[in-house]
C-alpha cells in the first residue's frame, strides 16, 4: 500500500463538469486527494455528491474536464482505474439472488485478489459486522443495513488505494458505524490510502475527515478542516457574531446560504401547524 | 371498498411492478446519466412501453386464441369445435402462465407494495387492491382472449347454453392460469431461496431446477402433445373411446370444457354416430360426454376455491412474506476464487438458477435431446434435409438462451460496472454459456444418424460445422445488447454499458426482434450455402467445405468486430 506514497495526489480532478441534459450537476469542480487523506463531501440533496463519486469511480464520464486516478485516465484505462478503487454505492444494489459467499467470490475473482488474502479478510470482517449467520443466505432476504455491510466488506477485500464511499453509514447500526469509521481511519493512517466519502451526518464528517468539501449546486463552495471552514463562514460577517465556536451544521448552513431560508421555512411551518408557537428570529 | 375504487387504486402498485420488472430485467445501470426531468420522462416512457407491450402481447394472444376456431369456420364438424375450444383455452392458459412468470420475480419481492402497506387499508381491501394490480399485468390479454373465445362460440354455435358455458370456461381458464403461475413461482422461491451448502441440498436444488426447467419448457411442448392426442379426443366426441388418452382428456381441463360444449351443441351425436371401422368399444357410449359434463361443473366449482387461494396467495406475497431470512451457523468462510471469465460464467449460472423466469435454461440440453429424438423419430433415414431441419431446431434453442442470459444482471448491474471488468469478458462469458447449450445437439444427432441410415456420412458433420456459426450468432446477439450506446442528451456521453431487455417493454421487444433476425440470418447462411452448393455440385464433401468456409468467415468477422468496438 505504501506504493500510494509515490503519488502526490491519488485523485486529481481538474475543472470537471457534468451535464444531465439541461441540468448542470457539476460545474468546473476541482478536487485533489493526497495519500492518507480522508475527504468528506457535504452537501444538500442533489448537490452533486453522488455524481462526483460516480465519475471518480469510472461509472460516469464527465462532460468536460480532466481526471486522473493515481496517474491513470478513467476514459483511457477504465479497468486499470477500477482495479484501484473500492466503491460503495448509496443504494447497495447487489445481486439479490446470490449469497454473500457467492457475491464475495465473484467480486474477488473479478478483482483478481489473492485468495488467501481475501479469505483472511473475510474471516475477520464477517464476524466483526455480525453477519456470519447470513453468510450462506440469499442477499434478497437480508435487511438494507446488512446489504450495506456486504457492500462495504466487498470494497475492502482487495485493499484498494482509494475508497469511494457514497453515504456508507446509511442503514448501519451503531456498532457497525463505529467499525466503519475506524476502518476508514486505519485505511488512511496505516495504509496511506485515500478516502472520498459523502455523508449527511455532520458529526461523522467532523470527527473522521481531514478535509471537508462543501458542495453546493455542483461546485465546491468551501474546503478545508473544520477550523478553516469556520473562518470561511465568518468572512464577510460582522465581528459580533463571529466569536463563538460554531458547529459544522451551522457552518454548513451558512456556506450553502441555507440558514435564513431554513429559518423562514421553520417559521412558516410553525405558524401553519402550531398557531400558538412563536416564530424564531 | 368498492371494486371500482380498488381497481383505480391498483394502478399505482401495478405501475411500480411494471417499472421494476422492466428495470430489473434491463439492469439498473441503464439509468446512469439521467437526472430529474429526464428520469421522470424515462419513467413515463417505461410505463408507456409496458402498455404498448401489453397491447402487442394481447394482439398475439388474441390471434392465438382465435386461430384454433378457424377450422370450424371452414368445416363445421364436432371434431373441429371440440379441438377449437380446447386448443384455444390451452393456448391462452399457457400464454398467460408464460407471461406472468416473466413478471412474478418483481412481484414476489413485495417491494412494490411497501407504500400500499403503510396506508390505513383493512386486510380485505389491501388484498383486493394487490390482487387487481396483479390482474392488471395481463388484463388486456385476459380480456381480449376471453372475448374472442366467447364471441367465436356464440357466433359459430348460435347456442345460448354453449355461450354461457364458454364464458364460465374462459373465466375458469384465466383463474387457473393465474394460480398455476403463482404456484410455480411459490414452489421455486421455497426451493431455491432456502440456501444450504450440504451435498444433499445441492443435489435437491439441481433436481428441482431440471424439473422446473422441463415444466416451463413443456408449455411449448404441450402443443405437440395436443396435435398427437386430439385425434383420440375427437373419437371421444363421437362417443367411442378407442384409446385411454381420450378418456383422460375428457376429464382434463380445458379439454373437458371443449367436449362438454360440443355435446351441448351436438346432443345426439354420441348415440347416432357409428363406430369407426375396426374400432373396439372399450367404454359405453355416453360415458365420455357424461364425464366431461361432470368434470366441467367440478372445474367451475373448483374455480371459486382456486380464486380464493390465489387471492390469499397474492395478498401474502405482496405483504413481503415470500422471502424469509434464513440464519445458519457458518464455520467455513474460505472463498474459492476463479479467473474473471470463469467467475462471470459462474455468477451468471448462479443467478439464472435462482430466477423463475430464467431457470428453464438448465433444462435446455435435456429438452433439446428429447425434442430432436421426437422430431427425428418420424424420419426413416437421416437425409441431408432431415439433418438440416434437426440442426436448425437445435440452433434456435441456443439463440433463445442467449436472450435469457441478457436478463441475469438485473439490479446488480450497477455493481458489476464498478468492477475492473472488460465489456469483452461479459460478451465472451455469456456467448460461451449460450454456445455450450448447443453441445448436445451435434452429439445427439451423431448418435441418431449412426443408428439410422444416412444419405452420406458427410451429413453427420453438418451440426458440428454449424457450431462455429452458433458461436458467431450468440456473440453477435450478446454484443448487440452489451455494446455501449450513446444517450440522446446534449452531452452525448456513453451511458449504457450493458443492458438486458424486458418483454414488458415494447421497445425492448423490438430490439430483441432485430437481434433475433440478424442472428437467424447468421445461423441460416451456412445452411443455405450448403444447400445451394449441393444443388449445384451434388457433392456432399464440397458442400461441407463451402459450409466450413462460411462458418469460419462469420466467426472471424464477428470476433474481430467485437474486438474492435468493445473495450
Amino acid at each position: 500500500m505504501s506504493a500510494t506514497l509515490k503519488y502526490a495526489s491519488i485523485v486529481e480532478a481538474d475543472s470537471i463538469s457534468k451535464n444531465y441534459g439541461q441540468v448542470k450537476a457539476l460545474s468546473n469542480l476541482n478536487l485533489k486527494l493526497a495519500p492518507g487523506e480522508i475527504y468528506g463531501l457535504l452537501g444538500p440533496n442533489g448537490a452533486g455528491k453522488s455524481t462526483l463519486i460516480k465519475i471518480v469511480a469510472g461509472l460516469l464520464a464527465p462532460t468536460s474536464g480532466a481526471l486522473r486516478i493515481m496517474g491513470l485516465d478513467p476514459a483511457v484505462d477504465p479497468t486499470g482505474v477500477k482495479s484501484k478503487i473500492g466503491y460503495v454505492s448509496e443504494s447497495s444494489t447487489l445481486y439479490d439472488s446470490l449469497t454473500p459467499r457467492d457475491f464475495f467470490e465473484f467480486v474477488s475473482s473479478i478483482r483478481k485478489t489473492d485468495p488467501e488474502l481475501a479469505s483472511e479478510k473475510i474471516k475477520t470482517l464477517i464476524p466483526a459486522f455480525g453477519i456470519d449467520e447470513y453468510y450462506d443466505s440469499p442477499i434478497a432476504t437480508l435487511s438494507m443495513g446488512t446489504k450495506q455491510k456486504l457492500s462495504i466488506i466487498a470494497a475492502l477485500l482487495h485493499e484498494p488505494p482509494l475508497l469511494l464511499l457514497d453515504e456508507p453509514l446509511n442503514g448501519l447500526d451503531a456498532r457497525s458505524s463505529r467499525i466503519v469509521k475506524d476502518i476508514i481511519s486505519l485505511h488512511a493512517r496505516k495504509n496511506h490510502g485515500a478516502v472520498l466519502f459523502s455523508t449527511h451526518i455532520m458529526e461523522v464528517a467532523e470527527n473522521v475527515c481531514d478535509r471537508i468539501g462543501i458542495i453546493y449546486q455542483g461546485s465546491i463552495v468551501a474546503e478545508g478542516s473544520l477550523d478553516e471552514l469556520r473562518r470561511q463562514a465568518r468572512s464577510g460577517e460582522d465581528s459580533s457574531t463571529s466569536g463563538s465556536k460554531e458547529t459544522l451544521e451551522e457552518v454548513f448552513l451558512k456556506l450553502t446560504h441555507e440558514q435564513q431560508e431554513i429559518m423562514d421555512t421553520i417559521n412558516s411551518l410553525r405558524s401553519a401547524f402550531f398557531a400558538d408557537e412563536k416564530t424564531t428570529a | 371498498m368498492k371494486l371500482r375504487e380498488a381497481w383505480r387504486l391498483s394502478r399505482v402498485p401495478y405501475r411500480e411492478v411494471a417499472y421494476r420488472s422492466i428495470e430489473n430485467s434491463r439492469g439498473s445501470s441503464s439509468g446512469y446519466g439521467l437526472h430529474g426531468q429526464d428520469l421522470k420522462k424515462r419513467f413515463e416512457r417505461t410505463i408507456g412501453s409496458a402498455r404498448t407491450s401489453k397491447l402487442a402481447f394481447a394482439v398475439l394472444g388474441t390471434i392465438g386464441a382465435f386461430f384454433p376456431f378457424l377450422e370450424y369456420f371452414v368445416s363445421p364438424t364436432p371434431e373441429a369445435l371440440v379441438s377449437g375450444i380446447s386448443l384455444s383455452l390451452a393456448i391462452s392458459l399457457a400464454y398467460i402462465v408464460f407471461y406472468s412468470l416473466q413478471i412474478l420475480p418483481s412481484f414476489a419481492s413485495g417491494e412494490s407494495y411497501v407504500l400500499l402497506r403503510s396506508l390505513p387499508l383493512n386486510d380485505r381491501d389491501f388484498s383486493l387492491v394487490a390482487m387487481l394490480s396483479f390482474v392488471r399485468t395481463f388484463d388486456y390479454i385476459a380480456l381480449t382472449t376471453s372475448v374472442v373465445q366467447i364471441c367465436s362460440v356464440a357466433f359459430l354455435t348460435h347456442s345460448l347454453v354453449a355461450t354461457v358455458m364458454m364464458t364460465a370456461g374462459s373465466i375458469t381458464n384465466l383463474i387457473f392460469a393465474m394460480a398455476i403461475a403463482l404456484w410455480f413461482s411459490g414452489i421455486f422461491y421455497k426451493n431455491v431461496t432456502r440456501g444450504g451448502r450440504s451435498l444433499i441440498a445441492k443435489i435437491g436444488r439441481a433436481l428441482f431446477l431440471i424439473t422446473w426447467g422441463v415444466a416451463a419448457m413443456s408449455i411449448a411442448f404441450l402443443f405437440n402433445f395436443i396435435s398427437y392426442a386430439l385425434p383420440y379426443f375427437a373419437s371421444a366426441v363421437l362417443g367411442a373411446i378407442t384409446q385411454p388418452v381420450g378418456l383422460i382428456l375428457s376429464v382434463l381441463h380445458p379439454f373437458s370444457i371443449g367436449l362438454a360444449i360440443t355435446n351441448v351443441v351436438y346432443p345426439a351425436l354420441y348415440v347416432t354416430n357409428p363406430l369407426p371401422p375396426r374400432e373396439v368399444l372399450l367404454v359405453p357410449r355416453g360415458v365420455p360426454p357424461l364425464l366431461s359434463y361432470l368434470s366441467t361443473f367440478c372445474y367451475f366449482g373448483l374455480t371459486f376455491l382456486v380464486a380464493r387461494h390465489t387471492f390469499e396467495s397474492v395478498s401474502r406475497t405482496t405483504r413481503g412474506y415470500g422471502l424469509a431470512t434464513t440464519k445458519r451457523q457458518v464455520l467455513d468462510f474460505r472463498l474459492k476464487l476463479q479467473k474473471p471469465l470463469a467467475a462471470y460464467i459462474l455468477k451468471d449460472l448462479r443467478l439464472a438458477s435462482k430466477n423463475p423466469s430464467l431457470a428453464f435454461f438448465y433444462a435446455t440440453p435435456l429438452f433439446e435431446v428429447i425434442t430432436l429424438a421426437v422430431v427425428t423419430v418420424q424420419f426413416p433415414r437421416m437425409s441431408a434435409t432431415s439433418m438440416i431441419v434437426a440442426t436448425v431446431l437445435g440452433c434456435f434453442f441456443t439463440i433463445m438462451i442467449c436472450s435469457t442470459l441478457l436478463n441475469t444482471e438485473g439490479a446488480g448491474l450497477e455493481y458489476t460496472l464498478s468492477l475492473p471488468l472488460k465489456g469483452r469478458t461479459i460478451i465472451n462469458a455469456k456467448s460461451l454459456i449460450a454456445s455450450l447449450t448447443y453441445t448436445p445437439v451435434p452429439m445427439a444427432l451423431l448418435i441418431i444418424g449412426l443408428s439410422k441410415q444416412v444419405s452420406s456420412s458427410f451429413t453427420l458433420l453438418i451440426p458440428f460445422v454449424e457450431a462455429a456459426s452458433v458461436v458467431a450468432a450468440c456473440t453477435f446477439q450478446i454484443a448487440f445488447f452489451v455494446k455501449p450506446r450513446k444517450v440522446k442528451d446534449e452531452s452525448g456521453v456513453q451511458i449504457v454499458q450493458a443492458e438486458g431487455f424486458s418483454i414488458m417493454a415494447a421497445s425492448d421487444v423490438k430490439r430483441l426482434m432485430q437481434a433475433f433476425a440478424i442472428s437467424s440470418f447468421i445461423l441460416l447462411l451456412p445452411i443455405i450455402a450448403y444447400s445451394v452448393a449441393f444443388l449445384v455440385s451434388l457433392n456432399h464433401a464440397l458442400s461441407i467445405g463451402v459450409m466450413i468456409a462460411i462458418c469460419a468467415g462469420e466467426l472471424g468477422t464477428i470476433v474481430s468486430l467485437v474486438r474492435r468496438t468493445v473495450k
